[in-house]
């Protein structure tokens, strides 16, 4: 951690607009966002579609300057996009002309990682996520579910400090989408990574986040931050127990009631 | 998985064997009962001897293979050069506004240019040579494959890019590593299109220009009536193309394999 930034501004947003287009015809998707939030944290953003998520993503991602404001990480403010910030869309957004393998070391390739570490990292890596035997493979051989998975790998074997999942599991079917849950907070748990994850979807928002933050419809602002506690609960991890107890129906209820009440305001 | 279905058109084949046999019977039944002057329609009897007649005593100067041997080699050194030349002005296009504005007018202008328009020019530049035909059809493959690659770089997911860039790379790792495969399936749809445009400017480059070459060998057999020449040549044009364009597909399908899917 570099010296004098609090451990809690590890990330950090300061009153970032960004406005699309000039004059009459632009739109301002985002109105002096201030966020925050600690080395580790698992943050996930909610809010109507349009509301600007997937833009505010894209500042921290470095693919998008804001207008306004500045956007920071461990005090170092954003110039691009860098390896140390893995991103992961709704669409997999693979090398169709790699092989498995070939995919998930395209990070460690470009950057001159030494080829012996850097298959080291793919096996492992594809070795968790149950990927091996396809290696040899490309990607339209695979499911969908396995092209997120490999999707996912091939951010992680660059090792970044910080995660950015824009609706990953959005395009996939309920039960892999919760395979993909559980996989995915596994990760989290043993790597101590700290993650920005867009979701449309409030359970899964509860269920992975260390905090849910709430945006509001366009002009994206936030309208809640809500601590969850259920990433980061010790001792029995059965998914479905976790989503149907009590606590968890009455926080993802209140969440849902939020986002409902501006939909209908 | 990968759907194993076959292609409609290998599924039936049988139909496609039959409206070919079809058509040889119609023509055998014709020319053997006498309804048409041989002159209008040789019979497969005589165009068989012709075909062998051609082989072993050549035409006017040259062998048969000779003939379509200076074809391909026009073929492979016009569309060849054009081709490379042509997708790496378009790669340079579609990668660099500032190119594209430059190379754009050029490469606009030529592409509907009908190639016959300017071979009167290239013969006064270049001679009735080898270099003319060259020439033209280099300047008929190039802004085919340069548009075809142009919109190959266009057309990157947005998504793939910023990947790539997340993952690390440079921007010239993305240009090679990622935008021109990306770039590659139609790179190839259009070298398929300039093929087919090349090989039919060539048969009509022989005709105005020339003293061999399978095009040329139809034309003035023509111009002697010898119509069973005029119907191998035309056979042996037919096939070549399909030929030419089978090779193309099959590498096609073996390079960008992903390509569809
Ligand atoms: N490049 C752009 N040019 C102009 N307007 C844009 C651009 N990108 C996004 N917008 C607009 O900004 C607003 C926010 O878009 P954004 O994609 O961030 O929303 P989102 O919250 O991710 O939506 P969704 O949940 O549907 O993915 C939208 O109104 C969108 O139309
Ligand atoms: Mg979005």
């Amino acid at each position: 951690m570099a010296e004098g930034i609090p451990a809690a501004e590890f990330v950090r947003f300061a009153d970032v607009s960004v406005v699309f287009g000039r004059g009459a015809a632009s739109v301002q998707a985002l109105q002096a966002i201030s966020l925050s939030f600690a080395k580790g944290d698992f943050v996930c953003i909610v809010g109507p579609s349009g509301c600007g998520k997937t833009t505010l993503m894209q500042t921290l991602a470095g693919f998008l300057r804001p207008s306004t404001g500045a956007v920071s990480v461990d005090g170092q403010p954003i110039a691009g996009p860098g390896p140390d910030r893995g991103v992961v869309f709704q669409q997999p957004a693979l090398f169709p002309w790699r092989t498995v393998e070939a995919n998930a070391g395209f990070g460690p390739e470009m950057r001159g990682i030494d080829p012996a570490q850097r298959r080291a990292r793919v096996e492992t890596w594809l070795a968790r996520v149950g990927l091996t035997e396809f290696r040899h493979r490309y990607p339209y051989e695979l499911s969908g579910g396995m092209q997120q998975r490999l999707a996912i790998v091939r951010a992680l074997v660059n090792e970044p400090v910080l995660l950015l999942m824009d609706e990953p599991f959005g395009a996939l079917d309920a039960l892999t989408r919760e395979k993909m849950q559980e996989e995915l907070h596994a990760v989290w748990r043993t790597s101590g990574m700290t993650v920005l994850f867009i979701t449309h979807s409030v359970e899964e928002a509860v269920y992975l986040g260390t905090e849910v933050v709430v945006m509001s419809p366009r002009p994206g602002r936030i309208i809640e931050r809500i601590a969850a506690p259920f990433a980061r609960k010790e001792g029995d991890r059965d998914i479905r127990a976790i989503k149907s107890s009590p606590a968890f129906v009455a926080m993802r209820e209140r969440i849902l009631g939020l986002i409902w009440g501006m939909a209908e305001g | 998985m990968r759907a194993e279905r076959p292609a409609k058109a290998e599924r039936f084949w049988p139909i496609t064997l039959a409206s070919v046999a079809i058509l040889f019977a119609l023509w055998a039944g014709v020319s053997v009962l006498g309804l048409v002057n041989p002159l209008f329609l040789p019979g497969p009897g005589l165009l068989f001897s012709s075909f062998i007649d051609l082989l072993f005593n050549g035409y006017k100067g040259y062998s048969l293979p000779a003939h379509i041997g200076v074809s391909l080699m026009r073929v492979a050194l016009g569309f060849g050069s054009g081709a490379i030349v042509g997708t790496l002005i378009g790669l340079g296009m579609g990668a660099m506004p500032l190119f594209d504005a430059f190379a754009a007018p050029f490469v606009e202008f030529l592409r509907p240019l009908p190639q016959l328009a300017y071979l009167v020019l290239l013969i006064v530049w270049f001679g009735i040579g080898e270099t003319s035909k060259i020439v033209l059809l280099f300047l008929t493959a190039l802004p085919v494959a340069a548009i075809a690659a142009r919109d190959g770089v266009r057309n990157v997911p947005r998504e793939r890019i910023q990947a790539a860039r997340a993952l690390g790379a440079s921007p010239g790792q993305i240009f090679r590593h990622v935008i021109f495969f990306s770039a590659l399936p139609e790179i190839f749809v259009g070298a398929r299109l300039a093929i087919g445009i090349v090989y039919a400017t060539l048969i009509a480059a022989e005709i105005i220009a020339g003293s061999d070459g399978i095009g040329w060998l139809v034309f003035d057999a023509g111009r002697f009536l010898r119509s069973d020449y005029v119907f191998v040549g035309v056979l042996l044009i037919g096939l070549m193309g399909l030929g030419l364009d089978f090779g193309l597909r099959t590498l096609e399908r073996r390079v960008v394999h992903w390509a569809g899917k």
